[in-house]
């Protein structure tokens, strides 16, 4: 009896003995790892704030207006641009000049387009 | 005889024991003593466990408290992994007030040598120069010649340089990882931000603000040594408004071959600066750009006579003390003589004219009456209440101290009343301005955002609220009326209003007429104004279109209106498109000039 519980306590000291190793050495391991992963995070970070400054490098006003002036049609917005939806003129009938054209001459059976103002939902004026 | 011991003391230890006849003299003490102390008696042992006992569980619990003590101690190890001079290199990001960056931090290395542990010099210098070609040969060989332990070779170098150094594989070379300040938009925003030294330290503008606020800060703090810890500092400027300003206004320099230039965008409610320029100005990525002294920010260094537009202090003057009203007239038929000076108007009307006409004419006879009904030491008290007779303090370390006369007589009244004889700095008349106009309440102008609550807990009350009204109508009457200067910045649907102001420069200590200066200070909408937009040009040209005149109505008033009209879409000021219902009340009521 005394026997067996002699070599239980030894396999028990040695397994704990085992275990503490272990966890010493995983912890090691784990702290190399955040070492890593930290120099990881600052260098996306450096790089993140390299990004930031070539994005806004590219996005500053005095480019966006080079770039605008040479290669777009584009001109300033005037105060006088700005309107009210009410003031946005109504939408003209779309005319068929060509099918008007053929059908006063009577060569197709065309009625003339601005009988049928063709003007949907979406554009129509809602006052 | 060693039989004879009873067995009760089988180890022979009592002396008593001992036969008298073989009796020896008693030991001296000492030698007691060291028996004693290697001597082993059975009955004598169980003290000296005890002592050895106590001993040890000493020893131990004292082991144990100090292993439990440690543990519980916090962890200071940490703050100290990063080399302290990095602290002073990083700096915190300057964003606009919509988060837009204008100044960050990047990462570099900057390569460095330790002379004496490099073993063949030449080889080294060779090599290195070989990766390096801009660096001077003859240069390097005497720096690493030097006795010194540390040189820098080249700051700032390229990922790619760095590799190829890397390989060379030559001892005492390294890399110092440093950061670098860049402004990504460039000019936009010089003057306000300032710029930095290679060792990141802030040498003007907000940069050096930031430095001079900052390093209490981070004393406090303890940490902070890297720029990720520092929060970014915001401004309360708008880089679109910032950019829109300074095309419109680099625009009218060209145009009016001006030699320079200013503009300042001002929150007047809170006295936030949203856009401020002047031109010509340098690129903060290149500092030595900026040495240049016509590159000095000449709306908050400069100081100039502002001419006509203290015209509007003037009257608010002569309105808030009571001697003078909307409706009184002042005779301008003559003009005011000062021994040999005389004092005559620009645009002559020889008639009695009332106070709105008085403005929209501009005026001097009129405005300087206004300020002889005041009197000296009234007007003087007045500008000085106004803030413009002291240096201006903001945030950005530059400023300027008014030039004021040091006698001031009723020669002295005239003239400043209609801005000749006192020179300021041109944000200083802006902040007096916006005071005029946002009814009554003096805020001292800040680059950092401000809310209005702020800025009213800080702000003192300079003029009465209907005095601001008044103020507000006869500059929208500049704007609105046929006969008014400023009609050039009214954007329709902004409800502007404004004053010009043309001083003649003194060269050499004479106006000579043909030198002027010209500012404009424009209000939004006037009937409770938002924004005070202001540009200054200097020497502006008459040219084609202004028909011979290089007064501030056909310069600076015009571009004033580009800015507007070109900034409104970013400022929180929406197009009107009926004019507001009743926007000067109290004037109706007096029945002020062009009320009808």
């Amino acid at each position: 009896m005394p026997r067996i519980f002699h070599a239980l306590a030894i396999a028990l000291l040695i397994g704990s003995a085992v275990y503490v190793y272990k966890i010493k050495y995983d912890t090691m391991g784990l702290r190399s790892e955040v070492v890593r992963l930290e120099k990881q995070i600052a260098h996306e970070r450096d790089l993140i704030a390299l990004l930031k400054a070539e994005w806004q490098k590219l996005n500053s006003p005095e480019r966006i207006q080079m770039l605008s002036d040479g290669h777009l049609d584009l001109v300033p917005l005037t105060a006088s641009q700005i309107v009210r939806w009410q003031d946005v003129p109504e939408r003209q009938a779309p005319v068929d000049s060509i099918g008007d054209k053929l059908g006063t001459l009577g060569l197709i059976d065309h009625p003339t387009s601005q009988k049928s103002p063709d003007i949907t939902g979406s554009v129509k004026k809602k006052d | 005889m060693a039989r004879s011991f009873p067995p009760d003391d089988p180890y022979q230890l009592s002396a008593t024991r001992l036969p008298r006849a073989e009796k020896k003299p008693r030991p001296s003490w000492p030698v007691r003593v060291w028996r004693a102390l290697f001597s082993m008696r059975i009955d004598k042992s169980r003290p000296r466990l005890l002592i050895v006992m106590v001993c040890f569980l000493a020893i131990f619990g004292a082991i144990s408290y100090r292993l439990v003590h440690y543990a519980n101690q916090p962890e200071e190890v940490a703050q100290h992994r990063f080399p302290v001079t990095e602290i002073a290199k990083a700096r915190p990001d300057i964003i606009d007030r919509n988060g837009v960056v204008l100044a960050t931090d990047v990462k570099t290395v900057s390569l460095f040598a330790e002379p004496k542990r490099i073993i063949d010099k030449d080889e080294a210098v060779e090599l290195i120069t070989a990766v390096l070609p801009d660096l001077n040969a003859k240069e390097l060989r005497e720096k690493f010649a030097s006795k010194k332990g540390f040189v820098w070779i080249k700051r700032e170098i390229t990922p790619k340089e760095r590799e190829e150094i890397y390989r060379l594989g030559l001892p005492g070379i390294g890399f110092q990882p440093e950061s670098k300040r860049i402004y990504p938009n460039g000019t936009t925003a010089a003057h306000i931000l300032g710029y930095s030294s290679i060792d990141n330290t802030g040498i003007a503008g907000i940069e050096q603000y930031i430095d001079t606020q900052g390093l209490a800060a981070l004393a406090n703090a303890g940490l902070a040594s890297d720029a990720t810890k520092l929060a970014p500092v915001k401004l309360s400027l708008d880089i679109r408004v910032q950019h829109a300003l300074r095309d419109e206004l680099a625009k009218g320099i060209d145009r009016y071959k001006a030699k320079a230039g200013g503009g300042m965008v001002v929150d007047v409610t809170t006295g936030e600066v949203i856009a401020l320029v002047s031109l010509p100005d340098f690129d903060p990525n290149n500092p030595k750009d900026a040495l240049d002294p016509d590159k000095i920010n000449r709306v908050v260094v400069g100081t100039y006579e502002m001419g006509s537009t203290f015209k509007a202090l003037t009257t608010a003057m002569a309105l808030d003390s009571g001697k003078i009203n909307i409706n009184s007239t002042l005779d301008a038929r003559s003009d005011l003589r000062y021994g040999k000076y005389k004092i005559g108007d620009f645009h002559p009307t020889h008639r009695v004219l009332t106070v709105p006409e008085v403005f929209i004419h501009s005026s001097n006879i009129g405005t300087a009456k206004m300020a002889l009904a005041v009197g000296v030491e009234g007007h003087r008290a007045f500008l000085k209440k106004m803030g413009q007779l002291d240096r201006l303090q903001t945030e950005l370390p530059e400023n300027a101290e008014p030039q004021v006369q040091k006698y001031w007589n009723e020669l002295t009244t005239v003239t400043v009343a209609y801005g000749h004889g006192l020179a300021v700095a041109p944000i200083q008349a802006v902040m007096a301005v916006s005071a005029l106009v946002n009814g009554g309440h003096m805020v001292p102008p800040t680059f950092l955002p401000r809310t209005p609550e702020d800025a009213l807990a800080l702000s003192k009350t300079v003029i009465k609220p209907e005095t601001s009204e008044a103020m507000r109508y006869i500059m929208r009457l500049n704007a609105s009326h046929k006969l008014g200067t400023a009609g050039k910045a009214d954007i329709e649907g902004y409800f502007v209003g404004g004053k010009t102001g043309t001083a003649d420069k003194a060269i050499h200590g004479h106006y000579d007429g043909k030198h002027v200066f010209t500012t404009f200070m424009g209000i939004a909408p006037a009937d409770k104004p938002r924004y005070l937009f202001m540009v200054i040009l200097d020497e502006p040209q008459a040219v084609q279109g202004t028909y011979g005149f290089q007064t501030a109505g056909w310069n600076a008033g015009p571009v004033t209106g580009a800015v507007i009209e070109r900034a409104a879409p970013f400022l929180d000021m929406p197009k009107r498109f009926e004019p507001p219902v009743a926007p000067f009340p109290a004037m109706v009521k007096l029945g002020a000039w062009g009320t009808k």
